[in-house]
């Protein structure tokens, strides 16, 4: 292996460790905090799969993920919380630890799945972390039972795509990336009105809240 | 040309109300502006009907079935910016909403408009992707119009499960770039234009191109409705303002099973056979036929009620399309049904509720003698959406239950025994619904009687269109412009 394909390798399974440790996170700092981090790792293989590919345009995606994903989400995640009043503690339906074993069985399906679905080399690893990112992220989708965790889950699992998208293809098309950090950018601000009027209305972010709408 | 004027026609409607001061103004900026995005609608597609040939460049591209697709969304957003008016009027005149609310109202529903017809006309699936997901995005606020505790609870579902989807579907697109790009047949963007994927799509590696199309089907199924991935579909649709409902239902399915069908076309050429998409297809569709009968059965909702009706329609097409040719032909028939029959329903039933402001079938009753002409409409159009003939829907569902006896009996009797609940629900819920008194009581006197207004008028031309597409279908004509919409599908 090439010491940038050892270095993509890394951070990929840090970009799923911190995934694995985001499953079972109950603060919002923290949890935001991890995304950053994990964020700032993806913009890194970005830039590792720029000098794979050298690809000028990669390096500019990277930017973009640090300026979107590093700093404008979490900043406003954050901020959307304080000025709504929402509280800190984020809610599950399970325990952390069940959540943990759920994530870590969650890993071994991933590289299994990797292995069997995607037989291409040298990336392997990345393709298994990026696997196990998307399903983390949709286990925090399904577990959580507030906006914010749900809404922090469907980043975790985009991370994931794009970490997958990015192994596969090394970048594609630059174009369709504006377009997707654009659909992602308005996606986020309609999670912010959403949590900002559950809160005005419910005074929770809960989404125990929101289950009135049934046959 | 043409389609960027269309185009940007969307975005006038959606930034023109904003600049109107009193309603009156809002209405008329929005009722032209929409008039043109309808008109040019009408201008690009129609010659491809007629002999002219596929229009194609890097980025738009537009067969016989996309310009059918974007007649439909010219036409049902003209029907439904005529709805909304006299829907919007009512409710500001009533207090229930604002002016400020009524200029955001038409700047969604013009971007909403924008991002449908830009996934219908991309020739790139990236583009098409990114409308896709524009049209969650523009939609989400529309069904939290209203300052409801379900709307919000509506709305949120809405954008979590499809944003969901549709993401899960990049994957399959990005496993289509890799599986053109890897192999050295394409590079950049072309490897994600469909026109040049078609051309090469016999040399795309088959196993990538099948795991692709998992993906996409399960991600933009999502946004289909299709069972298991349509929680979110009952409650966006019940939710969100009656006129939005029909868009939603008669327009936006449909886009987003366009986006399947074309990756189908693509998938099919790689195994060089439709076998095995057209069996995924009959599996999805059989699903999702049988779990909304058994909904529509206890259902206590009259705007459920309809959207439950439309997973079961986008089951019935999806059905048809594993059908084999005959099943196209009844799958294009369904998709032009469906869509005018469905989003009228929607328009009447925004009648209703504002007479009502009940959505609950207990709750409301003789409608036939509280709204005769509206009354008159929903019984027309709920015989017509239950196949009864003159309704196009007879012929689509007569064609796709004889194909399926013959090619796959124990899917048809499954089918078939959906629809036969699937009737009698209608019939249980609705007849009583139009003639009967309400089981509960209104809490305070329902105004008796109603005038012909532009509402009616949009839901006639509705019922005209449907006729005279029926009677279309049996004149020789039919037969040629069918064949090259079917052409464009398989």
């Amino acid at each position: 292996m090439t010491p940038i394909a050892i270095a993509m390798t890394v951070f990929a399974g840090g970009m799923f460790f911190l995934a694995f440790l985001m499953s079972s996170r109950m603060r919002l700092g923290s949890l935001v905090t991890a995304f950053r981090v994990q964020s700032a790792l993806l913009a890194l293989l970005a830039i590792a799969a720029a000098f794979v590919t050298g690809e000028f345009q990669l390096f500019i995606v990277a930017g973009l993920i640090v300026l979107i994903k590093v700093w404008f989400i979490p900043s406003f995640l954050l901020r959307a919380a304080r000025v709504s009043g929402a509280s800190e503690r984020l809610q599950s339906y399970a325990r952390p630890a069940t959540l943990s074993f759920v994530a870590a069985c969650l890993a071994i399906v991933a590289l299994v799945g990797a292995r069997g679905l995607l037989p291409v080399g040298a990336d392997y690893f990345v393709l298994a972390a990026s696997f196990g990112i998307v399903l983390v992220g949709l286990l925090m989708l399904v577990s959580r039972k507030d906006m914010f965790g749900e809404g922090i889950g469907f980043f975790v699992m985009e991370n994931g795509i794009f970490t997958f998208g990015l192994a596969l293809t090394h970048g594609m098309p630059f174009l369709f990336e504006i377009g997707s950090f654009f659909d992602l950018l308005a996606f986020f601000i309609l999670i912010t009105v959403f949590t900002h009027r559950a809160q005005d209305e419910n005074a929770s972010v809960a989404t125990d809240d929101l289950r009135t709408l049934t046959d | 040309m043409a389609i960027s004027l269309l185009l940007v026609s969307c975005l006038v409607l959606a930034t023109v109300p904003f600049f109107m001061r009193g309603l009156r103004f809002i209405f008329g900026a929005a009722f032209l502006a929409s008039s043109g995005v309808f008109v040019l609608s009408l201008y690009t597609a129609i010659p491809l009907f007629f002999g002219a040939s596929s229009f194609e460049n890097g980025y738009w591209y537009l067969d016989t079935f996309a310009a059918l697709m974007v007649l439909l969304i010219g036409f049902i957003q003209w029907t439904a910016t005529i709805t909304s008016i006299h829907y919007l009027g009512e409710e500001v005149r009533t207090g229930e909403i604002t002016l400020p609310a009524v200029r955001r109202y038409f700047f969604f529903v013009g971007l909403f408009v924008c991002s449908m017809l830009l996934t219908i006309v991309s020739n790139n699936l990236g583009f098409m992707w990114i409308a896709l997901e524009a049209t969650t995005l523009t939609t989400t606020l529309l069904v939290a119009f209203y300052a409801h505790k379900g709307s919000l609870e509506a709305a949120w579902k809405y954008l979590i499960l499809c944003s969901t989807g549709i993401s899960l579907g990049l994957i399959g697109l990005f496993l289509t770039y890799y599986a053109a790009s890897s192999s050295g047949l394409l590079h950049g963007l072309s490897a994600i234009s469909w026109t040049n994927l078609l051309t090469v799509a016999p040399s795309l590696p088959p196993h990538l191109m099948q795991i692709a199309f998992v993906f996409i089907l399960i991600g933009y199924g999502t946004k289909v409705g299709l069972v298991p991935m349509h929680a979110w579909l009952p409650d966006a649709h019940s939710r969100a303002p009656s006129p939005i409902s029909g868009m939603l239902s008669g327009i936006l399915l449909n886009a987003a099973l366009f986006g399947i069908l074309r990756f189908r076309v693509l998938v099919d050429g790689s195994l060089a056979s439709s076998e095995w998409t057209s069996e995924l297809f009959l599996v999805f569709g059989v699903l999702s036929c049988i779990i909304p009968a058994a909904f529509i059965l206890i259902q206590a909702d009259y705007k459920r009620l309809l959207a439950y009706s439309s997973i079961e329609h986008m089951g019935l097409i999806v059905f048809s399309a594993g059908l084999g040719t005959v099943g196209a032909v009844a799958s294009v028939i369904h998709i032009v049904g469906h869509a005018l029959l469905k989003s009228a329903l929607f328009f009447s039933a925004g009648n209703i509720l504002l007479r009502f402001k009940s959505t609950k079938f207990d709750r409301i009753g003789q409608v036939m003698r509280t709204l005769p002409y509206t009354g008159a409409l929903f019984l027309t159009l709920i015989l017509m959406l239950l196949a009864i003939p003159p309704s196009p829907l007879f012929g689509s569902e007569l064609l796709l239950i004889s194909q399926s006896v013959v090619l796959h009996p124990i899917f048809a009797t499954i089918v078939l025994l959906a629809l036969a609940i699937i009737f009698a629900g209608f019939i249980r819920l609705i007849i009583p619904f139009l003639f009967s008194p309400a089981l509960v009581p209104p809490k305070s006197e329902v105004e008796v009687g109603e005038k012909w207004g532009w509402s009616h008028t949009a839901i006639a031309f509705h019922l005209i269109l449907l006729v005279a597409f029926s009677v279309f279908l049996m004149t020789p004509m039919a037969s040629p412009i069918l064949e090259r919409i079917i052409t464009a599908i398989s």
